[in-house]
């Protein structure tokens, strides 16, 4: 690799060097506002090595393993922003809840250059490197509160299903790997962009397919995601919602967004259709919203598969724009539900979250975190509402009638288990509760700014809809 | 321009009140609402008084094919101003009726008011399902935070309801938009262009399918009306004059101009079944309301009947009926929101609109009877009331399409007296019972009250200055083809007001 390309990868670079710096900061002085100040300056370094990249233009054609191409860049932009606002929401959640914290900013630097890595990979080694990275810190993360049994159970489900699913993932590649003689994904998409691919090479695409829909908890292959997400620090939930995710679908645009055979394409409707309806019905008995979210995640990921499933020119853009609306809203629900537990840390019990009340106590909680819900649900003037149009747009030029349906059955079903959810922080409080934590003045910030972009974007997309399509073309 | 702010205007005052009203008293945030929906109607009637239609259209959303556009015809405009007028009574209404955070409650009934008015004047399809949806929310919001009851499940019905036949319509646009493109090359959402080139095919009566889904649930038609008793039950009265009076016109609205006008080949088809659920309607929701046990019920099912003889005449697909559906969606208005405020009054007695509670009423409260009496009589449709004038059009609109059908349609007077004469013995005749209101109706919903029935008389008089702005499209000019398309002025046939039904009736025999 020449220096130029080195340079293309700064971000990762940066990432890494601040995941070393925090642990040699551990080492002299445990301290956790300097391990939060050099993740924090880590993250925006980052994010500016993105939106300035160096190095020059993407590398040559062949024996490459990055590329930072638009989607490449744009996929780690996203990461690396998601990843900082998580940073930035976790201020103030450990200090109840764990003695040693340090940790937790070195593994979530970590996780998140292995997430950036499977978004500019072009080759399946260092997209499984990155993959296992991103699982193995998460794994920590997941764990993190050693007292909490149910995080350290949440943990054991995650790491054996990611085992289970990564060895899928690694036979499939083996599979077309035999097939194709090459690991490049230029390579692997060319096998299977023939009208009649053979039963090799399907086969291994159906089983990459089985890692890749666990990481994206695309029904049936969700069942970890509730129960991850509920004994998971509420920062890890966010995360697991959105850089894992947005680090997944890079590689699906990557492989499934050109010309693809019917098969092929007739599974990713398959999984569409099924994490839609399944999704959305399955949150509908949910009462603990870390638990609904996460139902409710598997059914956002169905909507944004529905572009890849019905191809077309639009379809990179559109699965794109619904990912970005998806994080946005994600990063402002599950915030203003870490910034709750900060305040008043008895509000998350064994098993519930309970949110009654909210909307005295915490006007500005509570408006955020509506605004987070109406937009999930899709309601007009929000940007969940753009984002699922747009969906909709490509579905209907490709006559995905099925797919369609689903979509539209699955945003009723999720129109009342999030109205369900926005009516209990209307409710009385129970008890008054203590306010232990503090006021996070950075987090609630953030939050203003996510809550705000999401009403911007729901009334104003066209800006930043043609700034997305301009770039990713 | 002006028409933005028509709805802007209680939308950005709405929001106002809801983030900064908490602590008002009830009578400071009814004046601000009231203040601000005078001023809205002020302006609107400043706006609207010039014949000519307003058009605004500003680019929003090009990669979508979305546009700003605001449209004022005739419709639009009486619907915008009914809307206003009820909005004003609610606000009212609400500063008596309403105890609990009515800063709050000012606030939210203004965005809806202001959401509705938005979706009248919008001529581009994505804005207005946008506004359509829109106004659920401070529905909802109200009917969950300030309900009679179980305010919440009836939130959750309504929503849910409502939200259903949405997605179908947002399928149905989108449909519409891929489908309009492939056959002119435009890709639009822009209400006149697609006008210019109406679906034809299997494929349009699908999509038609799915913009009468959505209408029928929200106007109600039976039978897709199972959200409505108990959310005309929970509500409280102010919010059930504007849900009643104006938001089942939203229905209505988009019946006569979108989902007829944009597929007239569709609705040909489907109209015979529209117009038999719509008489199904009127006769079914007829006879729940003459069984209804308390006055909120009655008025929910008279709604449905009424709203049905307006979708059957609207089907007719004659002139007659599209003129006596915008008359009638004015006059159910203006007497729905009438019968309501009497409601208001009676629980706020009684804490209850049961008939069991009430008797004899008139003998204490003879001012409130008489306004009782003169909407009861509106609302089965005297001769004399504007009620009468738009129901003689629909039926002469459902006549022309399908004979038989009138005569059953025919019956929507009788039916209607069966519940309004009901409700008025039960109430306000025979022995006293619960004992009689403390005090008779005064001061201004007085006067509101005889506003009203002025306005139904006057229109009931004077049709024309209504249907005079409301010529058919050219989707309702179904075969025989009527010599005169609208009423002509009683002045141009020499003071003789009943002759142009008696032309348009010899045309139609002439054509036979």
């Amino acid at each position: 690799m020449s220096w130029g390309e080195y340079l293309q990868l700064t971000p990762i670079w940066i990432l890494n060097f601040g995941a070393i710096a925090v642990m040699l900061q551990v080492t002299f002085r445990r301290s956790e506002t300097l391990a939060r100040a050099i993740t924090l300056a880590a993250l925006v370094f980052a994010l500016l090595a993105v939106i300035f990249p160096q190095g020059g233009t993407a590398g040559s054609a062949a024996g490459r393993l990055f590329a930072a191409d638009a989607t490449g860049m744009f996929y780690l932009g996203l990461i690396v922003a998601a990843s900082l606002a998580v940073a930035i929401s976790c201020q103030g959640y450990l200090r109840h809840r764990e003695e040693v914290k340090d940790e937790f900013y070195i593994l979530l630097l970590l996780a998140t250059a292995g997430a950036g890595a499977m978004a500019l990979s072009v080759h399946l080694l260092p997209f499984y490197l990155g993959l296992e990275i991103l699982s193995v810190s998460l794994y920590g993360l997941v764990a993190y509160e050693r007292e909490n049994v149910r995080s350290t159970e949440a943990a054991i489900k995650y790491l054996l299903m990611a085992a289970v699913t990564a060895a899928f993932f690694l036979f499939g590649a083996a599979l077309l790997y035999a097939q194709t003689g090459s690991l490049e994904l230029a390579a692997l998409t060319a096998a299977f962009a023939v009208a009649k691919p053979g039963p090799v090479v399907l086969a291994g695409i159906g089983m990459m397919l089985v890692g890749m829909a666990f990481k994206l908890s695309l029904v049936p292959f969700h069942s970890w995601a509730p129960d991850v997400y509920e004994g998971a620090p509420l920062p890890i939930a966010t995360f697991f919602s959105t850089v894992s995710k947005a680090a997944m679908i890079a590689l699906l645009l990557r492989l499934f967004a050109g010309d693809i055979s019917e098969e092929v394409r007739a599974v990713i409707a398959l999984l569409a259709i099924l994490s839609m309806l399944g999704g959305n019905l399955l949150a509908l008995r949910q009462t603990h919203p870390k638990r609904m979210l996460a139902y409710s995640s598997s059914a956002h990921m169905g909507y944004a598969l529905v572009p890849i499933a019905v191809g077309g020119p639009g379809a990179v853009v559109a699965s794109t724009a619904y990912l970005v609306t998806y994080v946005l809203t994600s990063l402002a629900a599950f915030g203003a539900l870490t910034a709750l537990a900060v305040r008043e840390p008895s509000r998350e019990t064994e098993g519930g979250f309970d949110l009654r009340g909210l909307r005295t106590s915490h006007p500005w909680l509570c408006f955020v975190l509506g605004v987070a819900l109406l937009s999930l649900a899709g309601m007009p003037f929000t940007a969940g509402f753009i984002g699922k149009f747009v969906v909709l747009n490509v579905g209907v030029r490709g006559a995905a009638l099925v797919s369609v349906a689903a979509l539209a059955i699955g945003s009723v079903l999720g129109a009342y288990y999030y109205l369900r959810l926005l009516i209990e922080t209307f409710q009385p409080a129970e008890e008054t509760r203590p306010v232990v934590g503090e006021r996070a003045w950075l987090s609630w910030s953030l939050l203003g700014l996510l809550a705000a972009s999401l009403i911007v974007l729901g009334v104003f997309p066209q800006r930043a809809f043609a700034a997305l399509a301009a770039w990713l073309s | 321009m002006t028409l933005p702010i028509l709805f802007l205007l209680p939308v950005l005052a709405g929001t106002l009140l809801v983030l900064f009203g908490k602590r008002l008293s009830a009578s400071t945030a009814a004046q601000l609402a009231v203040g601000a929906l005078a001023a809205d109607l002020a302006l609107a009637l400043a706006v609207f008084w010039p014949d000519q239609p307003l058009d605004l259209r500003v680019s929003w959303i090009p990669s979508l094919g979305a546009s700003f556009h605001l449209y004022a015809d005739g419709l639009a405009k009486i619907l915008v101003l009914l809307t206003l007028a009820l909005g004003l009574l609610s606000a009212s209404l609400a500063g008596r009726e309403i105890d609990r955070r009515p800063g709050t409650y000012q606030g939210l009934l203004l965005m809806t008011a202001g959401a509705i008015v938005a979706g009248f004047l919008s001529a581009d399809l994505f804005l207005f399902f946008l506004c359509f949806e829109a106004m659920l929310l401070p529905a909802s919001a109200l009917l969950i935070g300030w309900g009679r009851g179980d305010g919440r499940a009836a939130a959750l019905r309504f929503f849910l309801y409502t939200q259903a036949g949405g997605l179908a319509l947002m399928v149905a646009i989108v449909a519409v938009f891929f489908a309009h493109g492939a056959a002119t090359g435009i890709y639009t959402f822009d209400y006149l262009v697609l006008l210019q080139n109406p679906l034809a095919g299997p494929s349009a009566f699908w999509i038609m399918l799915g913009f009468a889904a959505a209408f029928a649930i929200k106007l109600p038609l039976f039978p897709f009306h199972g959200w409505q008793p108990r959310t005309y039950q929970a509500a409280p009265a102010s919010l059930a004059i504007l849900l009643a009076g104006a938001m089942a016109k939203t229905g209505a609205f988009g019946l006569l101009r979108f989902a007829i006008p944009l597929f007239p080949e569709a609705a040909r088809t489907i109209a015979p079944w529209m117009m038999g659920l719509g008489i199904a309607g009127m006769i079914y929701g007829a006879l729940a309301a003459y069984g209804a046990a308390d006055l909120r019920r009655l008025l929910a099912y008279s709604s449905m009947s009424h709203l049905g003889l307006l979708v059957a005449g609207a089907y007719s697909l004659r002139d007659l009926g599209y003129q006596g559906a915008a008359l009638q969606m004015l006059a159910h208005g203006l007497s729905v929101a009438g019968l309501f405020l009497i409601a208001q009054l009676l629980e706020e007695h009684a804490g209850t609109s049961d008939f069991a509670s009430f008797g004899g009423l008139w003998q204490g409260a003879p001012r409130l009877g008489a306004l009782a009496i003169c909407f009861a009589m509106a609302t089965l449709g005297l001769p004399g009331s504007a009620n009468f004038a738009g129901e003689i059009l629909l039926l002469f609109g459902v006549y022309g399409a399908w004979p038989a059908l009138a005569a059953v349609a025919v019956l929507a007077p009788v039916v209607s007296a069966l519940y309004s004469l009901r409700l008025t013995q039960r109430i306000f005749l025979g022995p006293r019972e619960g004992g009689g209101l403390a005090r008779d109706i005064a001061g201004w919903r007085l006067l509101a009250g005889s506003l009203l029935v002025g306005a139904l008389i006057w229109l009931g008089f004077q049709p024309n200055a209504v249907l005079r702005a409301v010529p058919a499209p050219a989707a309702w000019s179904g075969p025989p083809a009527h010599a005169a398309a609208t009423l002509p002025p009683p002045s141009a046939l020499g003071g003789q007001p009943v002759s142009g039904l008696a032309v348009t009736l010899q045309g139609e025999e002439n054509k036979k």
